[in-house]
């Protein structure tokens, strides 16, 4: 049986950077502050152990990769005056990155183990990217956002001007922000601030949107709730989606009644502050935080090859009408596996694709 | 005037043709015992004098008090200074009854801007119970773009309502910018000044002492604070420049990093990191030896064997270079009463540092306000006191 991800060999590797990769697929975004940026080689797949390589001209890079066929080939989200130094920081992307390899929560965990990646997986990691996108748009009014397909997940990239300097404690105020990592308390709902159609209340109704869809009767016994309370939410998340999430309606409406109420007498917390306050634990987890976090950070060249996934990493674009058709099994798939994931694809959907 | 650092006073200083003309004339104008008045309102109400004073008495009484502070940037006088002052203007901007001039970027509100259902939920128009003070005070008055909101604030973004690039604010939420900013402006205006202590006017070493006496007497009576006083090192608070020169440099660079630098920056911070001018002398801040000998001359001889190669194998006259740096003259013998036979030499600026030893510059986020590593160590002393909760005097 054909397989959808599997381990690219070093002869494999040697085929893609000789015969099909071109350095006109690094995003421009990239090869204009080419000189600024540190790059990173994985030469055995040990992790990127040649560090610190500048090239000032992208033949040069472009050289340096066909004559190495790296394992994977990594460039800073940071720029520097001495990037072979990593010394003279002036500034770095704002990142998120989402990987479906340790999503918190996921529609396929009957399918496989946490660690492995799987076309469910990636649709659930592509729905966060996408609401991702909404908030970086709508609400901080970012412009010039990048979305690139990393083997196993999406990067968001944000190079708007002023995200550059921002430093390392402001990102992780954006990344609290945009993962909605802070608890919801009684005091949000008696003011009705969970209700406001903009800023945090508005994506933690997002993020929870996309908690409730998935969240299982094994995961509400773990939070606590009580068997009727458990039976209520399973039965009216259809409800809890439409009235809460897209249309902001009070929850004392939108959730059932038996949440107002704590699970039992040794509980003080009502069942729905249980149930808010569980979408967060799992939210902070959407995100690889350090990525965000870190102004020096390496990150997977877009066009370079994902050689433990046996994908390429590829740049999607700047339109979330793009990340929607993206899809990866058709648009990042090598061509020395074309025929091996395709068959492997179709199989997969055939047995598992109603689900998607 | 509602700002010292807002449009109004900037343009006043442009009309005494810039900060240093300014300070030069401050002197002729205002007595020591107006500004001082500035700093002894920390209780009470604030006297309508001061208040309402012209925006000309109003900037040169408050940037007196800066050239002041620049004889002693992040002691407890420039504690004293930022909170009596910002009391002050906050004050003002609450009388003038909506926020402008002033130094941050706040823009007001357009009609329309926050959906309806937002506005009620938010300013709660229609709860009967809340009186109309405690309505005005939910009211969203004023925006700021994002960028800069991010660099001032310091609570977490769930507390403010976001939409389309901006921070939307409270009157309350956008006075706690204006004082961080106001802080951050005092603190940079105080580095530059820094630089030009020596060149001031007597008047301002003299208000400098007597705004010390205030100070000390305050944060006696109050929480503490720090000092800026002599006290033992703090190795993990240096500037990256110092640490790198305790970790030993290579040829060419060591009689820079070890004799200039170090000698320099490790005396100074530990025994007068405050000096009151410049010809002050070791002898005229300590008793004996023994803090050199025992405390100082070992690092500075530890960091020094650990240049490649070591500094004093192959040139161990260089000891005699580094007495001659604390102001001994050329002596490996030195008493105290030979100190002032040569200059106690001061730490290099930063620009002078970055000149000379690039190598040595690998700034940090607590460079940026920055021109010479011993302030870069006072601010931290100063930030290390606040987070001890205000008190923290180390010695």
């Amino acid at each position: 049986m054909s397989e959808l991800f599997r381990e690219a060999t070093p002869e494999e590797r040697r085929l893609y950077y000789s015969k099909e990769w071109k350095p006109e697929n690094i995003p421009e975004f990239i090869v204009d502050t080419l000189e600024h940026r540190e790059f990173g080689f994985d030469h055995t797949g040990e992790g990127p152990s040649d560090r610190k390589n500048v090239f000032t001209d992208l033949r040069d890079l472009e050289d340096y990769i066909r004559a190495t066929s790296p394992y994977a080939v990594y460039s800073s989200v940071a720029l520097y005056t001495e990037p072979q130094e990593m010394e003279g920081w002036f500034g770095a992307e704002l990142v998120f990155d989402i990987d479906a390899k340790d999503l918190p929560l996921r529609r396929c965990q009957d399918l496989h183990e946490s660690g492995r990646v799987c076309p469910i997986c990636l649709e659930d990691a592509k729905e966060l990217a996408l609401d991702t996108l909404v908030v970086l748009r709508e609400d901080f009014g970012f412009e010039d956002i990048h979305v690139v397909y990393s083997g196993r997940g999406f990067h968001i990239r944000v190079l708007d001007d002023w995200v550059w300097e921002l430093e390392s404690k402001a990102r992780e105020k954006i990344l609290a922000y945009v993962s909605s990592a802070e608890e919801i308390t009684p005091g949000d709902l008696q003011s009705n601030r969970i209700m406001l159609s903009s800023g945090y209340f508005r994506v933690f109704r997002l993020r929870f949107g996309y908690f409730i869809r998935r969240v299982t009767e094994n995961h509400l016994k773990n939070f606590g709730l009580s068997e009727k309370q458990i039976s209520d939410v399973l039965s009216s998340v259809q409800r809890i989606y439409r009235d809460f999430v897209a249309e902001a309606k009070s929850p004392l409406v939108a959730f059932p009644s038996s949440l107002r109420r704590p699970p039992s007498r040794s509980v003080k917390r009502s069942g729905l502050m249980i149930l808010l306050n569980a979408s967060t634990t799992f939210s902070k987890a959407y995100f690889d935080g350090k990525v965000t976090i870190d102004v020096k950070r390496i990150l997977r060249l877009p066009s370079s090859l994902h050689s433990k996934a046996g994908f390429i990493a590829t740049y999607i674009g700047t339109k979330e009408e793009k990340l929607r058709k993206f899809n990866p099994f058709e648009d990042a798939v090598p061509d020395f596996r074309r025929e091996e994931v395709k068959g492997a694809y179709e199989e997969w959907l055939e047995e598992h694709g109603d689900r998607l | 005037m509602l700002d010292p650092f807002g449009e109004e006073a900037k343009r006043i200083v442009r009309e005494f043709g810039g900060i240093e003309a300014l300070l030069e004339r401050i002197p002729r104008y205002v007595g020591i015992d107006i500004v001082l008045e500035r700093v002894k309102q920390w209780e009470g109400e604030i006297p309508e004098r001061i208040l309402n004073m012209t925006p000309h008495e109003d900037v040169m009484s408050f940037y007196a008090l800066l050239g002041a502070l620049a004889f002693s940037p992040y002691g407890a006088e420039m504690e004293l200074v930022k909170r009596t002052n910002a009391r002050i203007y906050r004050e003002r901007i609450k009388r003038s009854g909506e926020i402008t001039g002033i130094s941050i970027p706040l823009k007001k509100i357009e009609k329309g801007e926050i959906p309806d259902r937002d506005r009620i939920i938010l300013e709660k128009p229609r709860h009967e119970e809340i009186t109309e003070e405690e309505r005005e005070k939910l009211k969203l008055k004023y925006k700021m773009s994002l960028p800069s909101f991010l660099r001032l604030w310091e609570g977490s973004l769930k507390s403010v309502y976001i939409r389309k690039g901006n921070a939307y604010l409270r009157e309350e939420q956008a006075l706690e910018l204006w004082e961080k900013a106001f802080e951050r402006n005092l603190e940079r205006s105080v580095n530059l000044l820094y630089e030009l202590r020596d060149e001031l006017p007597p008047y301002y070493s003299e208000l400098h002492e007597k705004l010390g006496e205030i100070a000390r007497k305050y944060f006696k009576e109050r929480i503490g604070g720090f000092s800026g006083e002599a006290q033992p090192l703090r190795f993990e608070l240096f500037p990256p420049c110092i640490k790198n020169a305790l970790a030993g440099v290579p040829a060419g660079l060591r009689n820079y990093a070890i004799t200039v630098l170090l000698t320099s920056f490790l005396s100074y911070a530990r025994i007068c990191p405050n000096p009151p001018r410049k010809d002050v002398r070791i002898k005229d801040c300590i008793s004996d030896l023994s803090v050199i000998e025992k405390e100082i001359l070992p690092i500075i001889i530890e960091a020094g064997n650990r240049c490649k190669p070591p500094l004093f194998e192959d040139q161990p006259h260089e000891i005699k270079n580094i007495w001659y740096h604390l102001g001994f003259g050329l002596t490996d013998k030195p008493r105290l009463e030979d100190s002032g036979n040569s200059t106690w030499y001061f730490p290099p600026n930063c620009d002078k540092i970055r000149a000379n030893a690039p190598q040595l510059c690998k700034p940090d986020s607590h460079c940026r306000p920055i021109k010479n590593p011993l302030t870069y160590y006072l601010r931290r002393l100063y930030i290390e006191s606040r987070k001890a909760g205000g008190g923290g005097d180390n010695e």
